[in-house]
């Protein structure tokens, strides 16, 4: 029933419409063998993969909402999407996890211990899928891009939790329709990096364990930071920052609530823009800006990328050009 | 001239305890009873997984647990058949309890009230050491601060109304067994015990008070195969803690200042093979604690020679009690002063364990104190297990038969019948009296003592009266644990492994090429979910698991302990791990692994499953008959052949077509 690596064919379609009802129905047993399947380097590969790709980005559910949840280590991110996937269970959606860890740079293994943390049980509502970070420094390895996909054909709601600080906090604002940061009382660090504009601003910042010293003084420091006046109240992104204690609950119904509200603004732009800079990224690392550069610039890949078009679909057209036109390309790219 | 010999008078020997308990409440007390006859002097009582975390033996997590490695007691009927034609006035009664221990004094105190005992004649101790369980045991449920909140009611309690009772025992232990060094072994404990001395002081108590309260504390302590160094390490401690006590509490009693401690010799260096040479371990161990008078343990329970085999057998059990008579008895230790007080060896030694020991207590203060801290000693501690066994595996360290002497005589020891096994009708039995039990109580009673403890709970106050009140009404061990769980909540600890370093082992250069290689094949890393089904919290063997794997370039998902076998088998399954390694220490492989693999199967899923724990020889066919496909036992002692067989499962798995 796997999709084997040869020439399509509709026996192949067949396999996938049977596979697709039952990612629909939440098996999990299929999901992770799509996740499996999908979660491959090999060049020989890729092709299927991402014809395949391209059938399940054409049905992601429209109606998925994709949450990114970063921010120092320590700050209780695991705790809180536990938490956050608690009230969307009570609120009888379906919820998938991608849980970000680093790997290791030595070994090139990881030690993902993200999902005991979200103490979620045996719910078959429920998905969780931990990823390494592969050596990306962003944070974000290209399969989380992925995983993505596959996530928003099966769940209501689709969260990506990720490890970030500076600057690999931005990384999850192109995978995720609303961002939040989560800082506890005493993330000076983070606080300063807002401010001096190092990081892109999230949507919510988080303040968790408010019940530490010095939380209400943190909060009224970054609220005056946001407020009139205030470093960041110029920018252009709206941005909230909304208190609560994950281990306990406390503030989580109100940080759901303000999450759902941001989710019935998002404009398709915003998943468009996200799509073009993987495509770009994913050009530039196999060509290089040279490449880049043949097709015409960033303008040049944005003109051909259709608005809900697959960006697999166009990935693929252009390595075949690029391999077509420059033989020497093709037999790198192969190895 | 004829010898003859000094005959000083000798002093009384300490008090001999066998840890013990099993099955049912009746069964145990045949066994204290045949044990007291021996000769034990105490009583030390081993409680079953799902006591000592608070659930009633019909619980699904409880099920495949009960009565294996203790007793069950679910509420003050089997309390009365446990300690049956035992006086409690006359018996010295320890239980090893943490996070239950206020329930089970509770119970314990209400059978003497129904009896007519007065309880200010009980003597005995509750273990009560919540901060280890942190740190190495894992039976805890609720978080630190109430933990310490339970902790401090009880010393509070017995201090007014029961004082000849030991109402907790710091535990350095524990800490030995999951890796520490002699200096963290004190220094973690002294840690626990200011933490604890804090949190009584907190609730403003009178110095008189604290003074009593500082007296009724005592220690349990490990005692390791290098006995000098141990023997010396005790001195440290009992010199340590009379400053602690003199100079932060202002103690002036000296009496109050002694340093009194328990001690269990250790079982994590017990090999399974040549498992006789088990009995020279016990005895060395023995002496670091009994050779120097002025640091002697006041009560010693011995491991049986057999203990990494399962669980032992009266018989066993009885050769180690002998073991301690024949020092007692037989040898004239016990008629000398202390034989090492001035010894200018002992002395350095000492003074340089000392400084070490204040050095890794200044660095967890400059944290802020354990409960701030309890990621990092965790941390700590597996890192020190992962340089002991380094050692062991770089031959650094000697294992007489395992790294070294490896050559053996066969064995004249059959393995038949070398296991204690629990009997289903036994179990049985225990349900059944749970069921009828429930059947028969006051049921209006049993409410209003429920609503009783929460709103006690609730307003913060001392919860032993409601307890015992609860425990005279009828209530039940998982009735009382989940009032408490509604108004505490429930904790994950931590698992130490995280941040663990890459540490390159030799020998290995074979097995990292194949990983690499299957990895090439995959297009990815290999992945493997690791996680202990069921209650036993010991999980320093699955934490040390998962960080070899990870150094050879797996991708590990530590599942940690505590997680029925569904949330296991929904675990690999999302996860796409190629393997699922699965830890059991507690005896209830049969049932935890059917039921995984099991849940498995019913999902549609064909991940491989390998075990790896306290499984008798007779045990790994039957495993491998409901399917898994590799057991590993303590018999496996060099992780490098672990490694290359769990790799030999996964290329032999590639060749074969795998629809998930």
């Amino acid at each position: 029933m796997l999709p084997p690596s040869s020439s399509p064919s509709p026996t192949i379609n067949k396999g996938w419409e049977q596979l697709y009802t039952r990612l629909q129905q939440g098996d999990p047993v299929s999901i992770s063998l799509v996740l499996n399947f999908l979660d491959d380097e090999r060049k020989e590969t890729q092709e299927v993969r991402y014809r395949f790709l391209t059938y399940l980005y054409e049905r992601r559910r429209s109606e998925t909402l994709t949450l990114g949840v970063t921010g120092p280590p320590g700050v209780g991110k695991s705790t809180l999407t536990g938490a956050l996937i608690r009230t969307y269970r009570q609120q009888k959606k379906t919820v998938g996890v991608i849980a970000v860890d680093p790997s290791s740079s030595v070994s090139g293994g990881a030690l993902l211990g993200d999902r005991i943390r979200m103490q979620v049980g045996a719910d078959p509502g429920v998905f969780i899928r931990s990823l390494a970070s592969r050596g990306h420094t962003g944070g974000l390895s290209d399969f989380s891009y992925i995983a993505r996909v596959v996530m928003e054909v099966v769940f209501e709601r689709v969260i990506i939790e990720t490890v970030g600080v500076g600057q690999s906090d931005e990384e999850v604002l192109h995978a995720a329709d609303v961002v939040l940061l989560v800082l506890q009382p005493e993330s000076g660090d983070s606080i300063q990096f807002l401010k001096a504009g190092i990081i892109e601003i999230p949507h919510i910042i988080v303040l968790n364990k408010m019940d530490l010293e010095g939380s209400e003084y943190t909060l009224r420091e970054l609220r005056s930071m946001l407020g009139i006046g205030g470093d960041l109240s110029g920018r252009k992104k709206a941005l909230h920052i909304l208190p609560c204690q994950a281990s306990t609950g406390k503030g989580i119904r109100e940080l759901v609530e303000k999450i759902e509200e941001l989710g019935k603004e998002k404009s398709p732009d915003v998943r468009y823009t996200q799509w073009l800079h993987w495509l770009i990224k994913a050009i530039e690392k196999e060509f290089g800006k040279a490449g880049i550069r043949t097709l015409g610039g960033e303008e040049g890949i944005r003109r051909r990328f259709m608005p809900g078009s697959s960006p697999f679909l166009l990935y693929q057209e252009i390595h075949q050009e690029m391999t077509t036109r420059l033989p020497s390309i093709a037999h790198a790219s192969s190895t | 001239m004829i010898w003859e010999p000094f005959r000083h008078p000798k002093d009384p020997p300490w008090i001999m305890r066998t840890y013990a308990g099993h099955t049912t409440a009746r069964a145990s007390n045949e066994l204290f009873h045949k044990n007291l006859a021996k000769g034990q002097t105490g009583l030390s009582i081993a409680f079953d997984l799902p006591t000592q975390l608070g659930y009633d033996s019909d619980h699904p997590l409880a099920l495949p647990e009960v009565g294996k490695v203790g007793v069950p007691i679910c509420h003050i009927e089997d309390m009365e058949v446990l300690f049956s034609g035992i006086p409690l006035e006359r018996m010295n009664t320890s239980m090893t309890i943490n996070a239950t221990a206020m329930w089970l004094l509770a119970l314990y105190i209400a059978l003497a009230e129904r009896r007519g005992v007065p309880i200010r004649e009980l003597s005995g101790t509750t273990q009560n050491d919540i901060l280890k369980e942190y740190l190495s045991r894992g039976t805890y449920i609720f978080p630190p601060q109430a933990s310490l909140k339970l902790t401090a009611d009880i010393i509070l309690y017995t201090v007014e109304h029961v004082p000849r009772w030991n109402p907790i025992n710091i535990c350095s232990y524990h800490l030995q067994e999951a890796g520490a060094t002699p200096a963290q072994e004190i220094a973690y404990a002294l840690l626990n015990a200011k933490t604890v001395l804090d949190t009584v002081l907190q609730r403003g108590v009178t110095q008189e008070l604290l003074e009593r309260v500082v007296g009724r504390i005592s220690f349990f302590v490990n005692a390791g195969i290098r006995f000098i160094e141990e023997m010396v390490k005790l001195r440290v401690f009992a010199s340590l803690w009379e400053e602690i006590t003199r100079t932060r509490y202002g103690v002036k009693d000296a009496k109050n200042r002694l340093f009194r401690y328990g001690v269990q010799v250790n079982s994590l260096g017990l090999t399974a093979v040549q498992p006789e040479n088990n009995v020279a371990r016990i005895i060395f161990e023995m002496l670091a604690v009994t050779l120097s008078k002025s640091v002697r343990a006041r009560a010693i329970q011995l491991p049986a020679w057999n203990e990494a085999l399962g669980l032992p057998r009266p018989w066993d059990q009885q050769w180690s009690l002998r073991f301690q008579q024949i020092l007692a008895y037989e040898t004239d230790l016990l008629e000398y002063e202390d034989l090492f007080t001035g010894n200018p060896q002992i002395t350095k030694l000492e003074q340089k364990m000392r400084e070490i020991v204040l050095k890794e207590m200044s660095e967890i203060e400059a944290m802020g104190g354990v409960l701030k801290a309890l990621d990092h000693m965790k941390r700590k501690l597996v890192e020190a297990q992962r340089e002991r066994l380094l050692r062991i595996q770089r031959c650094e360290d000697i294992v007489v038969g395992v790294n070294r002497f490896q050559e053996s005589e066969p064995s004249p020891l059959s393995s038949e019948g070398l296991i204690h096994t629990v009997d289903p009708d036994d179990v049985r039995e225990q349900l059944e009296r749970l069921r009828a039990f429930r059947a028969r109580r006051n049921l209006q009673e049993v409410e209003a003592a429920l609503s009783a403890l929460r709103d006690a709970a609730l307003a913060g106050e001392n919860l032993m009266p409601a307890s015992i009140r609860a425990a005279l009404s009828g209530v039940t061990t998982g009735e009382w644990a989940q009032t408490l769980r509604q108004a505490f909540g429930e904790y994950r600890g931590p698992t130490g492994v995280d941040l663990l370093k890459i540490e390159r082992l030799s020998g290995l250069e074979d097995v990292e090429k194949r990983v690499k290689a299957l990895r090439e094949k995959l297009g990815r890393p290999p992945r493997m979910l690791v996680g202990k089904p069921g209650l036993d919290g010991h999980s320093n063997g699955a934490e040390q698991i998962a960080v070899w794997i990870r150094d050879l370039g797996f991708e590990v998902i530590y599942q940690g302990i505590r997680l029925t076998p569904e949330e296991i088998a929904r675990a690999a399954i999302e996860e796409g791990v190629d393997l699922l390694g699965l830890s059991i220490l507690s005896g209830s492989h049969r049932e935890l692994v059917g039921e995984v693999l099991r849940t498995l199967r019913e999902l549609g899923s064909s991940i491989p499953v390998v075990v790896g724990g306290t499984i008798p020889a007779l045990d790994i066919e039957l495993l491998k008959e409901m399917g898994v496909a590799e057991v590993f036992t303590a018999a496996d002692t060099d992780f490098r052949l672990i490694m290359a067989r769990i790799v030999d499962l996964l290329e032999h798995r590639l060749h074969t077509p795998v629809l998930y």
